[in-house]
């Protein structure tokens, strides 16, 4: 099982349970989930990127044989390039995360299409986080509204090479992308915050197809057990197709 | 066993779609709290309906009641605006056809005085009242109670169970204004599953007043039951989330049909 949406790090609002990488590790285990792909939780409020990228580098070097990096890239912040050739050239990226609420500009803005342009030219892929928690229960003085779906699928539509994992989007969102993108061969959704309605799964599977769908927690800001359960009980795909979401899909995504 | 004590039947404006839900209630051997705030042909909620549209929904979740009497205990809904024909509606169901609660939705904020009277029959007939609640970072509906309107209702009434559904909807905040409602339980239906939700219930206001509830068919069962597999508590608690605490409530009540069910169990 590969996890394809996790985090490592603290959160400002609340104290998380699987926050740390050994505890990370640990419920890896208890779940079997065999590698996550994580982020630096951090650099969502961080304003040096790099700085966050570096920790997250020391992690996943310790356990490379568990976590699968994706660095974090604020084009709406000066230096935005030289920290990613950084990452290319010094940290090794081959994925990079995108978080244009939190951090404040437009995907469609200059600067990320310049970004998206590189990712394309390098074969990176691009992880756009839609959002994080329900925008109901955020701290008030810090309502961070998810990312508009409009807003990625023309992204999308803008670089129909380039390589997308939609994550942290919910039910509506998701299908709405998918339904608004003329090519789809390289979007991939994740299902951490697809909690609901009823066979949601299925209903994904349905209108994106089984081999476009991914299994994701958004650990540690959800419990793992949510996105795992909610495949594994589903009666109406296939083990195989099951198979596919859980690790073959981001097996082949992330080339594991 | 768990009961579920969030669930609505219109899976779409058919009917007979309360089987996609039934399925999963068998599939996870589930007893499904049930009840409609919307009748399954309306286009849409009405968050302030008339007495006949309350009539329609209670009409529909007692059919799935007779349908499914081994599954399906019904709670009637009603608008305390129409003050009259609530009580009526709540004191004939209650009576005549062995619904188990009241719900309560949006019509009114919970501190209107004419929800008295509504506590009043549902002590009576020892049958719990779930309040819908929510405090939200952005925009309130019209008419939705927060957590201190729901705690204010249930000083009031000491006498009556309310269910804080939703767990006050940013559940630490639900948590902290429920601590000393004794008489509140928190049922933790309907939202995103964080990591630590129900630990930070159970740490607040114990694991005997924390319940387990779903909100489908909007939310997904899996989604919420991974609220309660996913802490660390003890196998006895998760018990009583999932199943003990709600058991031991519907047991005791005058209505319901065969109190054996959950008291063999619980």
């Amino acid at each position: 099982m590969i996890d394809s949406n996790a985090y490592v790090g603290e959160w400002p609002f609340r104290r998380l349970p699987y926050s740390q990488p050994d505890r990370l590790l640990r419920k890896m285990d208890d779940l079997s989930i065999e590698k996550a792909v994580v982020s630096r939780l951090e650099n969502v409020f961080f304003k040096d990127l790099l700085v966050g990228n570096r920790e997250l580098h020391a992690i996943v070097h310790a356990h490379a044989d568990r976590f699968i990096p994706a660095y974090t890239i604020n084009p709406g912040y000066p230096g935005w390039d030289e920290d990613l050739e950084i990452c290319l050239d010094e940290l090794g990226a081959r994925n990079l995360r995108l978080h244009p609420n939190y951090h404040g500009y437009e995907l469609l803005g200059q600067e990320n299409l310049r970004l998206l342009e590189i990712a394309r030219e390098r074969d990176l892929l691009v992880i756009i986080a839609i959002g994080l928690e329900d925008v109901r229960h955020h701290h008030r003085l810090v309502v961070v509204p998810d990312v508009g779906a409009g807003d990625i699928a023309q992204t999308v539509n803008a670089f129909p090479q380039a390589r997308f994992l939609v994550a942290g989007g919910r039910f509506g969102e998701v299908t709405s992308i998918w339904r608004s993108v003329d090519k789809r061969e390289n979007l991939y959704v994740e299902n951490s915050r697809v909690q609901g309605p009823i066979h949601d799964v299925a209903k994904l599977c349905n209108t994106i197809g089984p081999d476009h769908v991914l299994f994701g927690s958004n650990a540690p800001l959800h419990y793992h057990e949510s996105a795992k359960l909610s495949i594994e009980t589903e009666t109406q795909i296939t083990d195989a197709e099951k198979q596919r979401l859980f690790r073959e899909n981001a097996a082949r995504l992330f080339n594991v | 066993m768990i009961i579920d004590v969030h669930v609505h039947p219109h899976v779409s404006r058919r009917l007979d779609d309360f089987a996609e839900l039934m399925a999963i209630a068998q599939q996870f051997d589930v007893h499904l709290v049930t009840y409609s705030v919307r009748p399954v042909t309306a286009a849409n909620n009405h968050e302030y309906p008339s007495p006949e549209n309350i009539r329609a929904c209670n009409d529909q979740t007692f059919m799935l009641m007779q349908r499914h009497p081994d599954r399906v205990h019904g709670f009637t809904y009603v608008n305390p605006g129409h003050a009259r024909e609530a009580c009526e509606e709540l004191d004939f169901r209650l009576r005549e056809q062995h619904f188990v609660g009241l719900k309560l939705w949006v019509a009114v904020p919970c501190v209107d005085p004419r929800l008295d009277a509504l506590m009043e029959i549902s002590a009576h007939y020892r049958v719990p009242a779930l309040q819908h609640t929510w405090f939200k970072a952005t925009r309130q509906k019209t008419g939705e109670s927060p957590p201190a309107m729901v705690a204010a209702l249930a000083k009031r009434h000491p006498r009556t169970t309310i269910i804080a559904a939703h767990a006050g909807g940013d559940y630490e905040y639900g948590a902290k204004t429920f601590r000393s409602c004794e008489n509140v339980l928190l049922d933790i239906g309907g939202n995103e599953c964080n990591a630590g939700y129900v630990e930070i219930l159970v740490n607040h206001v114990g694991a005997d007043r924390v319940i387990f509830g779903t909100d489908m068919p909007g939310r997904s069962f899996s989604s919420q039951l991974a609220k309660v597999l996913g802490t660390d508590l003890s196998a006895e608690e998760k018990h009583k989330i999932l199943y003990g605490n709600m058991a031991s409530v519907l047991a005791q009540t005058k209505t319901i049909g065969d109190p054996s069910v959950f008291a063999a169990q619980s």
